[in-house]
């Protein structure tokens, strides 16, 4: 395994847990297309990709903003962090992936905020699209943080923890390019805690998310929303999962996506309640629009129930627009383009509360004038 | 609560599965264990043409090569398929008249309730001269033993008939159409059973013609160490319609039985096909000991424009169901739909669902499923819709409900939804829900024991599939409920 | 002997002391009505009464015609005669209501020994009683309070009450989410229902029921605990006076 997967050696690398990384692909084996997780979309140009990740490790500067640090995994203050945190909590359960991203490391930093007055600006995250990258991100107990996040391919994995009391705002901008994107992000959210998750994508030849939520504290809450609006051949595979695993929390997954051209769009969203999650409330739905006429759909809204006094729902469509609509707009005057660009533009605003969403999607803003 | 000072707790439990009891009769069975002779010999048992022999053998040798689906949520161990055996037959040759028939297995019809006589109907359905007739076709462990109303269905050009009955009297439509909607080696449950079925009920419905009454196959699994591999294949020609019944009910065993069935149904231009099926297997004890293994495959094909397919379903019983009734929708306008009702106490397990294919232009299909979960059981529905790119204003609605009652079950949705089609519509929904304790105690209140609250509520729950029943199934339908949920409320 | 005797009843919910100690006497042809401020323990009284789980009884009795009910299941204090009208009526979805009470009235037979009761003879008494509740008859075929109104789902509380015929029915906040007429038509059947073999306990916040339906007593439920009794008068009152200047005593 090790021949195959040459360890980048730089300092960071030295901090890792290689042999359990080694231990998880060689438990789990490396992704396979048609398999259940993999039933849509190829893994091999992600595995390919990481071959070609560059050994060298441009370092970011330590950078404190207040309450907030921000500390690349080589310096001495994030060697706790990350022996503590690092490849525990994305674990990838049924995935190697995260594990080959441990491996194949390149760079990596912590942001840790204790910042409790919520007034720290929004940190964000620039694209690393030729890296093999990992980022913790630590809330602690009662602290909040805003991250904004973007992405323009490249092989990312993020791990998070909320801390109990405390509230994680993360916003991913995943924006239009041609390379190939593997992002994972793993999040635990303790007692009391929020995280609320806005994702916006845009078309690449392969773009790949998985995202898993453990809730591990009770009153706490999870909100993911997001869109999509993908043209040309592009192809975005969304794996959400939120493991509900105690009592009396809440959870709201809601994507809207649009697929134009030869497109492909994978959704595949799943709610775990376990046994002991009694009065859990977990809603999760999906809705589609095809405008293009080779454009391609998957979607499977999951549930996975084990206790009985809980709230769930799940719902998925696709379709068109509602040709009524159409019609209505256009007696009113509306031409057809424009009347189908006006519903599709309401579709997507549906899941978007930020105009860095409007703006990634494409969404011409109304003009009022 | 259960006790040594209690003697009737065997007794409540042969109650609750009133079904459960052997029938002694002497068979001639093939010793278990399968092997290329096993599947020679059958056939040649059955006096089969040569192109049937080694269409098995062919199905045999694929088998061989195939793996067991692993992707249901159920868990069991591994079957031995040497251990089984796979023929059992009562003794003698098929009886010409009621008159041949042992009396001892005409006993055990009379005592499920199945009319082998053709004065009589159901049991549970007044006798009124106005009340329609049911044809039946009574199979026994891996034969027919007789089919009702032959000669009055022969006058309408109906066939109806034991499968191999037909491979002798109609060999040229067995021929064209088996193996045409699940090919062989489809999986490996579905070519066990290409290998090896034994008996099954053959139904053809010439052009134009309303079949004039309900067709049922009564199957019962009598034999120990036997498995069931029974076979049938419906042919709706042009403009015809049929309505055909199945049920089912094996004795109490403790050991696990195999039940793998493959059911093919066509339906050409304007035909429709309406299959019932009331599946009240065996499920095992309360503490999963026994009980049947049901592991099916059921496909109809709308190969004809504007011809609808339609399945509906109360599972009840077996230890494990694995069934996925599915709908090639191939001719446009054609309609498919789905309604299931999936009950597991105890320790049952189901894994049930549908597939609607979408193929032909201004297809549409249904789906309804209601899961209800009670004790340690588990309940997921796995369904898949698929918009080709033909399936020009094609349109499915989906809506999945599941039910848990107390806190030791589990229900799951695995919905997979495929669209390569702008403008077809899919639509699915979902919900879980509990039997509330505001609604037991509303109940209760008004008098009605908890007991009766949670039938009554269940009952409620899946009255919209209960409507798509025939009225006489829809009545044994809903007691098997009753009885299947004793003992989940405490 | 009283038809409801209730003795140094405590209850608690979720092991919190709601009821501390209540004594009530209902007689035959009786009218009682039981006020309070929110949270006085009203509605526990009438849950605990019915028999509903929660509503842990710690000490104290309820005899209902002389018999000890207090360990009873709630479908026995049913049989025997008691009634509770819900303040919130849950929906049953898919159960039909005419089922529903069918099933309700049969359960009551079987429990007294008599016969099933014909359907013919069961179809024509339950039209009459809808008509008289100004209930449209596709209400029958309808899931029990599924998207009923509000004033539908009390109406449908008491339509139930008249089917069962109780000796005591308990009667929580049926006044509240009702507009005018509605009220009018309810307290109507309810002052149908009242004769001298029966005895009716209004739970209510108000005054506004008690204008339609004569109490003979009022109580006022203070704290967990009958602070105090008197006629009809008491009950206007409180209207003028609220409940402020019996708080504490």
């Amino acid at each position: 395994m090790d021949d195959r997967y040459p360890a980048s050696d730089t300092t960071i690398s030295t901090r890792i847990d290689r042999d359990k990384a080694v231990a998880a692909i060689n438990d789990l084996g490396l992704p396979k297309y048609r398999t259940e997780h993999w039933k849509y979309t190829n893994p091999k140009p992600i595995i390919e990709e990481l071959r070609e990740s560059p050994s060298a490790c441009p370092v970011a500067p330590t950078r404190i903003e207040g309450e907030v640090e921000i500390l690349p995994f080589d310096c001495f203050e994030a060697k706790k962090a990350i022996s503590e945190y690092v490849g525990s909590i994305a674990v990838g359960g049924t995935s190697s992936m995260p594990s080959l991203n441990l491996l194949n490391l390149t760079t990596g930093y912590v942001i840790r905020s204790t910042d409790s007055k919520g007034s720290v600006p929004a940190v964000k995250i620039h694209p690393s699209p030729t890296h093999c990258e990992r980022i913790l991100i630590l809330v602690e107990e009662g602290a909040s943080l805003k991250v904004i996040e973007s992405s323009m391919g490249g092989n990312r994995v993020i791990e998070c923890i909320v801390q109990e009391n405390a509230r994680l705002v993360h916003t991913r901008l995943q924006e239009a390019t041609n390379s190939v994107e593997y992002g994972a992000l793993s999040v635990q959210v303790n007692s009391n805690a929020s995280y609320v998750l806005d994702q916006y994508s845009t078309g690449t030849s392969l773009r790949r998310n998985e995202i898993t939520v453990d809730v591990l504290g009770e009153e706490s809450s999870v909100e993911i929303k997001g869109g999509w609006n993908l043209e040309s051949k592009s192809h975005l595979d969304s794996q959400v999962c939120v493991n509900h695993l105690v009592p009396r929390s809440r959870s709201q997954v809601k994507f809207h996506g649009v697929a134009g051209d030869d497109s492909r769009s994978v959704f595949n969203g799943r709610l775990y309640i376990a046994r002991d999650a009694q009065h859990t409330s977990a809603h999760l739905t999906n809705k589609n629009i095809l405008t293009g006429e080779n454009a391609e759909i998957y979607t499977k809204p999951e549930l996975e129930i084990y206790a009985d006094d809980v709230v769930c729902s799940h719902g998925a469509t696709s379709g068109q627009l509602d040709e009524d609509q159409v019609f209505y707009m256009r007696t009113r005057g509306l031409p057809n383009a424009r009347a189908r660009e006006l519903l599709l533009n309401g579709f997507l605003q549906e899941v978007i509360d930020d105009e860095l969403g409007s703006e990634i999607l494409g969404l011409k803003p109304l003009n009022l004038v | 609560m259960p006790s040594e000072s209690n003697p009737t707790a065997h007794e409540l439990a042969q109650k609750e599965y009133e079904a459960g009891f052997v029938t002694k009769i002497e068979s001639d069975t093939i010793p278990p264990g399968l092997s290329e002779e096993v599947v020679r010999q059958i056939s040649s048992i059955k006096s089969e043409p040569e192109w049937l022999t080694e269409w098995r053998v062919d199905a045999y040798n694929r088998w061989c090569s195939m793996k067991e689906p692993q992707w249901a949520h159920v868990k069991f161990s591994p079957i031995d398929y040497q251990a089984i055996s796979y023929f059992s037959a009562p003794k003698g040759d098929k009886p010409k008249s009621l008159d041949e028939v042992d009396p001892e297995l005409l006993r055990t019809y009379e005592k499920l309730g199945i009319p082998l006589h053709e004065q009589k109907v159901l049991a549970g359905v007044e006798e009124d001269p106005g009340s329609p007739q049911v044809a039946v076709d009574a199979v026994f462990d891996s034969v027919s033993i007789t089919t009702t109303f032959q000669e009055s269905l022969k006058e309408h050009g109906v066939v109806f008939c034991s499968f191999s009955e037909a491979v002798q009297s109609h060999p040229e439509l067995v021929r064209k159409y088996l193996g045409s909607v699940v090919p062989k080696s489809d999986n490996f449950y579905a070519a066990l059973n290409s290998a090896v079925f034994s008996d099954g009920t053959f139904v053809y419905v010439p052009e134009g013609v309303r079949c004039p009454m309900e067709l049922l196959t009564y199957f019962r699994i009598n034999a120990q160490n036997t498995g069931q591999f029974e076979r049938t294949l419906i042919i709706a020609d042009k403009g015809s319609y049929v309505s055909y019944l199945e049920g089912c009910t094996a004795p109490m065993r403790d050991e696990n039985q195999l039940h793998a069935a493959v059911v093919e149904l066509i339906a050409l231009d304007d035909a429709h096909i309406k299959y019932s099926t009331v599946q009240n297997w065996y499920p095992g004890d309360e503490n999963g000991l026994g009980g049947i293994y049901n592991f099916v495959t059921k496909r109809g094909a709308c190969r004809g424009r504007r011809s609808h397919i339609s399945w509906t379903q109360v599972e009840t019983g077996s230890a494990i169901t694995w069934k996925y009734p599915s709908v090639i929708l191939r001719g446009d306008n054609s309609k498919g739909e789905f309604y299931s009702v999936a009950l597991t106490n105890n320790s049952q397990q189901a894994d049930t669902g549908t597939k609607m294919t979408h193929i032909g232009r201004n297809t549409t299909s249904t789906i309804v499923s209601k899961g209800i979960s009670a004790g340690q059981s588990s309940n997921a529905y796995r369904g898949l819709v698929r918009m080709n790119p033909g399936a020009q204003g094609s349109r499915n609605h989906t809506q999945c409900d599941s039910l848990l009652i107390g806190s030791k079950c589990a229900a799951h949705t695995f919905p997979y939804i495929e669209s390569r089609r702008q403008d077809a519509i899919v639509e699915h929904e979902a919900t879980t829900t509990k039997v509330s304790d505001d609604q037991l105690f509303l109940c209760q209140q008004r008098g009605i024991s908890p007991e009766k609250a949670v039938s009554m509520i269940v009952n409620g729950f899946c009255r919209e599939v209960f409507r798509e029943l025939p009225m006489e199934f829809a009545v044994e339908a809903s007691k098997l409920l009753e009885v299947s949920l004793e003992g989940a409320v405490g | 002997m009283s038809l409801l005797e209730v003795r140094n009843l405590v209850v608690s919910v979720d092991d919190r002391e709601i009821l501390k100690g209540v004594d009530l006497d209902v007689d035959s042809g009786e009218v009682h009505a039981i006020m309070g401020p929110n949270g006085s323990g009203k509605s526990t009284l009438a849950n605990a009464l019915a028999g509903r789980e929660g509503y842990k009884i710690e000490s104290g009795t309820i005899q209902l015609d002389s018999i000890d009910v207090t360990a009873l299941e709630p479908e026995e204090r049913s049989h025997r005669g008691l009634f509770l009208a819900f303040q919130y009526p849950v929906e049953i979805p898919g159960v039909t209501n005419i089922e529903f009470l069918k099933t309700a009235v049969e359960s009551h037979r079987a429990a007294h020994g008599c016969n099933e009761i014909s359907a013919v003879e069961f179809m024509r008494n339950l039209r009459g009683l809808t008509a008289r509740l100004e209930l449209n008859p596709d209400f029958l075929k309808r899931g029990v309070n599924e998207s009923f109104s509000g004033g539908e789902k009390k109406r449908n509380e008491i339509l139930q009450m008249l089917c069962l015929n109780p000796r005591l029915a308990l009667l929580d906040e049926t006044d509240s989410g009702l507009d005018i007429d509605a009220l009018q038509v309810v307290a109507r059947g309810i002052n149908e229902f009242r004769n001298a073999a029966n005895a009716i306990v209004l739970v209510t916040h108000y005054q506004r029921l008690l204008n339609h339906i004569a109490p003979d007593h009022v109580h006022v439920l203070v704290d967990g605990r009958v602070a105090k009794s008197g006629d009809a008068s008491l009950a206007l009152e409180l209207e003028e006076r609220g409940y402020g200047w019996l708080e504490g005593s």
